[in-house]
Formats: C-alpha cells, structure tokens, sequence
C-alpha cells in the first residue's frame, strides 16, 4: 500500500510542482494543490481500519430495489463488511466485467453460464462445492453452473418464455388458451381477422425476437430427438446432428410463421416498450420472459392478464419438454482476497427470508424448494412451468468459440428468406466457425 | 457580406427557423414527455401534456442518487477544467512558439492521439498501481488527461495570432517564462480558453462510462452514470427516464447559454488559423 | 527574439500536459498492442504471448465480418461527412448574414453538442419509435409506416441523420470562424469584377475557406470513422449488422464469448491502421489541393 501511496503522491506532486515552479502569484495553484490534496486525503481513508469492502458486479439494474434493501441489511448484519454493489445495462456490463477481473478490483460477478463454459473461464472462479448454504436450492439448477464435479455459479432464479395474453380480448374473440400447434394458428388467423395485432413483440434490440426460437425448440428438437446436441455440443460438433436436419427446418419454420402475426413493425420497437403497449391493449398477447411480468403490472393493465405456454407442436408429450434458463448466477473471484466476506454474502442471500424477498420483488421463479411467489399469476406461470421437464436453452449448450448466427431469425421474420435456406445458412456459418472452436 | 444582396431576408429566416426547430423539437418532446404521466404517454405520446405533472422529476431524483452524484459532477467538471485550461494553455505557448525541439512531431502525435484506439486494461493497472484508482484526483486526471491533446492543439492556434512582439516586450521587462504565460498571455486567451473549457465541461458532464470503470465506489459517481443506469431500469418508464435526462441536461445548457457568447465568438476569433 | 528564459523554462511549461497526455492516452494504446499479440482472456496470471495470431485470425475467419463493417465505417464517413460539411458551410454563411437574431440562431443550432451521446441516443430512439414516435405518426398521415430503426433498409441512413444533427453545429461554428475570417476588402474588390451571390460563394468563399474545410473534413472523417457509442445506444449495431462499424465490431468482440480481449485488441489495432491510412490519404489529397490553388 505504502508504494501506491508513493506513486499517487508522486505523480501529483510532479504535475503540481510544475504548475507552481517558476512563477509566483497566479489563480491557477489553488486549482493544482487542491487536486494533490484530494490525492492525498483519498489514499489516506483507504488505510483507516479493518473493513472490508465488498465488491459486487451485477447487471441486472432493475434489481435495484431488491439489492438496496438487501445490501443495506446485510451491512447492519456484518458492521465489518462494506458492500460496493455496482450494476450497469447489459451493454456494458462485459466491459466493466472484463476489466474489474483483470485488475482483481472484484470479489463477486454475476453471471450465467456462458460465464463458465470455457476452461480459460473456469479458472477465474472458486469451487463453491460443499458450502452449506447450496443444500436449500434446487439440484437441477446448480448442475446447470457446475462442471466435473466442481460448483462454479450460485443460481439466483429460473426464466422462461411464456405468452401472455389479453383475457378480456380472448374472451371477447370466444378464445381460449391453445393446447397444441394447430390451435394456435387457429387461434392466431381468428385473432388477425379480429383487427387485432396477435402478437407483440419489442424486436429492436434483436434478443427478444431470437428469444421466441428458445421456446419453440424444446419440444421439437429435444422432444423428439432427446439427445440431439450431445454432451457440451458433441453430436453437432461432430456433424450427426445437423440444423439442416427437419426438426430444426421445423423450427425456422414455425418460427416464420408466428413472426407473421408480429405487430406491424415489430422490428423498429424497442424491447423496453412492449410490456407497457401490452397493458395498454395494444395486441392480444406478448410473448416475453416471466421477467417481464413486474412491468406489466407497473404499467396498471385495465383487464385481466392470462399465460400460457406455447405449445410448439401437436404432440402433447412433446409440448411437456419446456424451456427455462438460470436467469444468471453468482461467481466469486478466484484472486478475491475477500471470499470470507464473499461466502457470507452468497450465505445471506441463500437464506429463506431473503431469498423470499428476492423473488418477490423480481418476480422471477424460485430455484429453491418451498419458496411461493406473491404474485398469484407469477404463482400460475410457476406451476406451469413445474408441470414441465424444462431443458436449457440451447445456446448454453453450444460449444465455445463457434458461431450461432442469430440474426438470421431476424431476416427470417422480416425478409423472404426461406426456413430452409436459413438452416442451411446456420449450419454453414457454424462451421466455418471451426478454427475458432476451443 | 454580399450574398445577402441576392438572397431576400424572409428565405434566410425560414430556412435558420426550420433548422432550429430540427435541432430544438427533440429537446422539447423530451421535456412534455418528463411532464405526463405513464399511462398518458402510452396512449396520446406525442399531444402536449395535459397537466404539469412533477411526479417523474422526483422519482427519477430519489431513483438516481442525484444529490451526491450531482456535487460529483460538479467537482469533476470544475477541477478537470481548471486543470485542462491550465496544464494546456502552458503548453500551447512554446509548442506555437517553437521554444523546444521538435514541435512538429509533437503536433503530430498530438494529431494521431485523435483515433487512438483505448486500453481499458492497461488504464486499469495504471490507476490500481498508483493507487489512483476511484478517488477524486483518479478521475479528475484521468479526464483531464484524455483529451488533453486535442485542448492543447486548439490553443496552439490561438497563440499563434498573439503578437510575437508582445513576448519580446515581455522578455525585455525580465519577466519570467512561467509568469509571463501565466499572466500575460492566459488573460489574451481568455475567449479560446472558453471554448476549450466548455468543450472540457461537455466532455466530463457527459462522460458516463469511464466513471463505471474508474471510479468503483458509487458514492463518488456522477451524475450521467446515475442516468445511465436509468436506461437498463427504467426502459419500460419513458416517463421516469425523461425526467431525468432534463435534470441531467439543464445545468449543462444553462452554462452552455450563459457562456455561448465567449464561445461562438471564441472560436470565431480565429481558432483554426494555425 | 531576445532570449531570456532559461532553456528548461518551455519543457518545464509542457511537461505537465506531456505526463497527462502519455500516461492517460499513448500508455494505454501501447498496451493494447501488448494484449493484441497475446491471448489475455481477462486472468492476468495467465496468458501468453501469440505474436501475430490474433491479425492473422482477424484476416482470415472474420475476414467477412471485418471487411464488411469497414464498408458500413466507410458508407457512414463519407455520408457524414458530406453532408455535414454541405450543412455546415450553407448554415455558417446563413448565420453570419447581417441578419436579427443570429446569434440565437447561432446558439440553438450548436446546442445538440451539448447533449451527451447517451442523452441524443435516447432522444431518438424515441423519436424513431414506430409506435409513440412522432415520424411513424407524420408518415401514417400518407398512409405508411416503417419499422426505422429496425429497418435494415433504413436503419443506416437513421444512424448517419442522427449524427449530422449532433455535429452539424460544431462544422458550423468552425467555418463560420473561418468566414469572420475573411477580410470585406476582397468581396468588395470582386463586386466590382461582377462577382456577386453565388458566383462570390463560388469563386471567393469557397477558396478562401479551404483550410478550415481541410480540418473540418478530417475531423468529420476521423470523428465518424470512430463512432461506436451512439451506434451502440441506437441500433446495437443491428439489424442484421447493418449499422455494425468497424467500432461497433470491435466493441462487440469484448462481448463475444468467441474472442479473447487479445484479439479484441488486435481488431482495436486494425481500427487505428484504418482510420490512419484513411487520414492520411485525405491529407496528402487536400495538401496537393491547396498548392495547386496557391
């Protein structure tokens, strides 16, 4: 510390000297020795006693609520621990990531699996294998963020897709929720007849719309092929599984299909845009994450809000395969020099009550047993989804360094591209990502 | 000047009206949207508010710690421009002058410094390693710093339309290097210094990712961090997010007015004759 | 001129800005050519040093994707800088006409400089909503829509309008400098030759301006050449990559779980050689310009 403080003092202090060598009397110093005394005084405080300051990365920004509660507990709870929780959008949440690690100026990072799925990757994070605090969560959930053996992320919750609709609109048109594919066609043709835009979906920031793709494939791909990808990719990567194989032309296709009933413009709207026009009766449904249900409220919906799960085929056993994804995850820096504190963290965070808290204020599902949500329709979505034999989605089962180049969905839904000549697109551009895989 | 002659004054004002509206319209749709409330702009977004609702002000006030970021902000901007205005005015005299070897090549890497391409991660070790890393002095250099090379090629030209007489005078009376720029030929730069000091208070008050990456205590963030983490929790708010770009940007126009007379007039003095 | 000053005076004088300027700009570019030539994949104790591996894949398998995002760079830089060099020459000669209130027009056309990339990417994305924006609703007044900024037919055009509106001001400003400039003397001489209106623009002002154009060209060049953030804001670099630049690449790449921050740095790299060779043409051009006119 002492040699930091050197250099700081140093560097002041040779700007400062020469803005004051020579020449006497000018406004200018105040300016240069107010600044070397800000210097000094700044490294001074970080040497006063034996706190530990918690660093905390996250990018979930709209958590704030449940984080500013909770971090501000958990300080009264540990006076010894000083929490620096920092969040930005997700833009630039790989830069501030990125650059924290390198220089060791974080303890804990969120996360998800992508986070983990590199051996290079891997290295940066402690095994939290055997920590009590992981008995209360849910096996399925913590095999999602370990590997050989070893327990890399702490899950916070599970997200999938769902639709969710417009009971009033549904009821006026004499509709109901949809059980298989064709229903839903159905459904969708009587829906467009009505003058009605069927779906809404906020496709400007690209994700949203690819997202859609993530709760078709389930039951198709993996409904009838189970072991269509292999494990860590290996059938694909081996070419015994192809995207130009039919269950995947399956997919594009649907996939095309349901983009036809995308309001007008989908493209152009915003992703942040949508649940508000939904609550608005903007369209008769929005197919987004379960996340996205706090907004809808928010946004005060004059009639009553249903869900359902897309049924992607007609087969029933299949449309039982769902779709759910660790909504992201704690790590803890393998170079932190604070992983006590860290562990206590992760600890308070995994308790019931708190853990409670989180979940209602995100409403995001729980992946720990004997939590309910408060919300009676996130409750519903919740059973749903328990109801299901849900899988990852399939991009956390790519193998790193290979391209999945999502934004042929997008030109899928908006050109004259053809699904087949998209999966053969797919399938190429994968791989010619060959010399990049790891 | 004689073009005027041809062109019939009504055209010129209809033309100067329509560009200003382009530029003054956004601005404005802005503010009547940080005045309504959710549910009207979802429906009726772009008709004029229908009643003055303060309501988004305060949340987005509460939501965005605006009362410590805000001191930040002007701390930062303050000093780094102080700073700027300073380290770059003693610079510019003897690189115009010529008083040291090699100006030219220093004016040309000033020039490449323009595209440098960034180094998130060496900066970080930097700042870490000098212990500089989130304080105040860390960040005011560092934003000094960035741009300190276009801020010394601007002044550069400006010094070359003061008189070199004026140094022989000054040599003549005694006066020493340091005092002479700093008393004489930093008063004469008064209008170009201006212009580099707001350039330098537009940079820092919208500066809104380095202070994510240097400075990792909130406490000491400013305030345009504050709005961008607005952008992630509040994109399903317009209304919210609206009202906190006007906080945001009001301080910075009322400066922006208050000194646009030096600064048009500044950089019409001849900035660019070098 | 008489020498009094002792000869550490004038170093003593730019050492401060020298120190700020290399600790805070040429270091960390140095640096990126260090990790550029390494795998650095965020764990310091870890990477080793690949040579030229990273330029090489960069040339090679994303040779595409590259080649493609110095085309939109490109489209992008010479559309901006076109245009807002057109804008900014008509706009300076406009507002220093003899005309009332110029400088109210002076100011409000300069104001969007003062805004902040985040606050003008906001701004317009709004504006460009297809649902609440106000230009969907002007373009249903004639029976159509469009879907803007996803639009890949469109959304470049978009990004390029939305930058002119941010930087004409700042063009307008520089070559109004450079009117002021201008002694009386010579349009009063070149009345009398009949050079008045357009044919005084034409043969006196645009002359007398180049220099100014010079640098205001190269700074529109390099200025778009380097934008990333209001791209970032706007479209993400979408749809379909149709707003992806050569600086949106690159800032993409540090996303990417295909690339390390090595070869992120080695495309940071590749941005600078482009941006330089592209100043350099320009300059070497405008250089032989004005001694042809001279």
């Amino acid at each position: 510390m002492n040699r930091k403080k050197l250099a700081s003092v140093a560097l002041t202090t040779v700007i400062s000297t020469a803005l004051l060598s020579a020449c006497g009397t000018n406004n200018g110093n105040d300016a240069g020795n107010s600044v070397a005394t800000a210097g000094a005084s700044a490294s001074n405080s970080n040497d006063s006693g034996k706190q530990v300051e918690l660093r905390i990365i996250n990018w979930r920004v709209e958590d704030k609520a449940f984080f500013d509660q909770f971090n501000a507990k958990f300080e009264k709870e540990n006076p010894n621990i000083k929490i620096r929780y920092d969040a930005t959008p997700t833009q630039s949440y790989a830069q501030l990531k990125n650059s924290r690690i390198a220089a060791n100026e974080v303890d804990i990072v969120a996360g998800d699996y992508k986070t983990m799925n590199s051996a290079d990757q891997r290295e940066l994070w402690m095994d939290l294998s055997g920590q009590s605090f992981l008995s209360s969560y849910k096996k399925d959930a913590l095999e999602n963020l370990s590997y050989d053996g070893k327990q890399y992320g702490l899950p916070w919750n599970k997200v999938s897709l769902v639709a969710f609709y417009n009971k009033k609109m549904f009821s006026d048109l004499g509709q109901q929720e949809p059980k298989t594919w064709t229903e839903f066609t159905a459904l969708l043709d009587k829906i467009k007849a009505g003058g009605i835009d069927p779906i809404l979906v906020g496709g400007k920031d690209g994700w949203p719309m690819q997202q859609i793709v993530h709760t078709l494939e389930p039951s198709i791909v993996r409904g009838a092929k189970p072991d269509f990808y292999g494990k860590d990719n290996a059938n694909v990567m081996a070419l015994t599984s192809k995207f130009t194989d039919p269950e995947w032309v399956e997919v594009f296709t649907k996939f095309k299909t349901l983009s036809q009933n995308f309001q007008k413009n989908a493209l152009g709207l915003a992703y942040g845009q949508a649940p508000g026009l939904f609550a608005q009766g903007k369209a008769a449904m929005m197919i987004d994450g379960t996340f996205s249900l706090t907004q809808i409220n928010d946004a005060k919906p004059n009639f009553e809000v249903g869900t359902f799960m897309i049924p992607a085929t007609d087969d029933e056993a299949k449309n039982k395969i769902g779709y759910a994804k660790i909504g992201g995850a704690w790590f803890i820096a393998n170079n932190s020099p604070n992983k006590e504190a860290a562990m206590k963290y992760l600890e308070a965070f995994s308790q019931k009550d708190n853990y409670q808290l989180y979940i209602d204020t995100v409403n995001q599902f729980p992946v720990m047993d004997g939590i309910t949500m408060k919300d009676p329709l996130a409750q519903q979505i919740n059973d749903q989804l328990s109801a299901k034999d849900a899988v990852d989605q399939f991009t956390n089962i790519q193998n790193s360094g290979s391209t999945y180049d999502l934004d042929l969905l997008n030109q899928l839904a908006t050109s004259d591209l053809k699904p087949e000549e998209a999966a053969q697109q797919w399938q190429k551009n994968y791989e010619d990502s060959k010399a990049n895989w790891k | 000047m004689r073009l005027t002659a041809k062109l019939p004054y009504t055209f010129v004002h209809v033309i100067l009206v329509l560009f200003s509206l382009c530029m003054l319209l956004p601005i404005l749709m802005i503010v009547n949207i940080a005045l309504k409330t959710n549910t009207e702009f979802l429906n009726s977004p772009l008709s004029i508010a229908s009643s003055l609702n303060f309501d988004n002000f305060a949340e987005a006030w509460k939501q965005g710690d605006m009362v410590t970021n805000f001191k930040n902000s002007l701390l930062y901007t303050g000093f780094s421009t102080v700073l700027t205005c300073l380290v770059a005015a003693l610079a510019a005299y003897p690189i115009s002058r010529k008083h040291i070897r090699g100006t030219g090549f220093l004016l040309g890497l000033i020039g490449i410094t323009l595209f440098l391409p960034d180094g998130i991660v060496p900066m970080l070790f930097f700042m870490k390693y000098t212990a500089l890393l989130n304080t105040y002095t860390g960040y005011i250099l560092l934003s000094s710093g960035i741009n300190m090379a276009l801020m010394v090629f601007i002044l550069v030209g400006f010094v070359k339309n003061i008189p070199a007489e004026l140094d022989e005078a000054a040599a003549l009376d005694g006066c020493g290097y340091f005092r002479y720029i700093l008393t004489i030929i930093m008063p004469l730069l008064k209008p170009a210094l201006t212009t580099v000091a707001m350039l330098k208070i537009i940079n820092v008050w919208n500066d809104f990712i380095n202070p994510y990456l240097y400075l990792t205590d909130k406490e000491k963030r400013p305030l345009t961090s504050g709005l961008y983490l607005f952008v992630g929790e509040f994109s399903t708010d317009w209304t919210v997010l609206a009202a906190g770009i006007v906080i945001v940007v009001t301080p910075l126009v009322l400066v922006y007015l208050f000194l646009q007379k030096y600064i048009i007039s500044g950089v019409s003095s001849g900035a660019l004759k070098g | 001129m008489v020498k009094t000053y002792r000869s550490w005076a004038p170093w003593m004088a730019i050492l401060p800005a020298l120190l700020l300027f290399s600790v805070f700009k040429i270091y960390p570019a140095l640096g990126t050519l260090f990790f550029s030539m390494t795998d650095f994949n965020g764990n310091i104790d870890h990477f080793s040093w690949i040579g030229l591996r990273n330029y090489k894949n960069a040339l090679t398998i994303n040779f595409d994707d590259l080649t493609n995002a110095i085309g939109i760079s490109f489209t992008f830089a010479f559309f901006t800088t076109v245009i807002q060099n057109i804008l900014g020459v008509a706009l300076a000669v406009l507002v220093n006409m003899k005309i009332r209130g110029r400088n109210v027009y002076r100011s409000i056309l300069f104001m969007p400089n003062v805004l902040g990339v985040v606050i003008i990417g906001l701004i317009w994305t709004l504006i460009f909503d297809p649902y609440s924006g106000p230009v969907n609703q002007i373009l249903g007044l004639f029976g159509t829509s469009s879907s803007m900024l996803g639009d890949s037919q469109l959304s470049l055009s978009l990004v390029i309008l939305v930058q002119v509106w941010t930087s004409v001001g700042y063009a307008m400003v520089l070559y109004l400098a450079g009117l002021q400039g201008i002694s009386q003397d010579i349009y009063e001489a070149g009345s009398m030759d009949g050079a008045v209106g357009w044919r005084a623009f034409r043969y006196l002002t645009l002359p007398l301006l180049q220099p100014i154009i010079g640098v205001n060209i190269l700074l529109s060049i390099i200025g778009s050449l380097r934008v990333f953030d209001l791209i970032l804001i706007l479209t993400n670099g979408g749809p379909n990559d149709s707003t992806m630049t050569l600086g949106m690449f690159v800032f993409k790449t540090i996303f990417d779980s295909n690339g390390t921050q090595g070869y992120a740095s080695a495309l940071g790299i590749i941005h600078f050689l482009v941006i330089s060779i592209v100043v350099v043409i320009v300059q070497t051009y405008m250089r032989r310009r004005e001694e042809k006119l001279s």
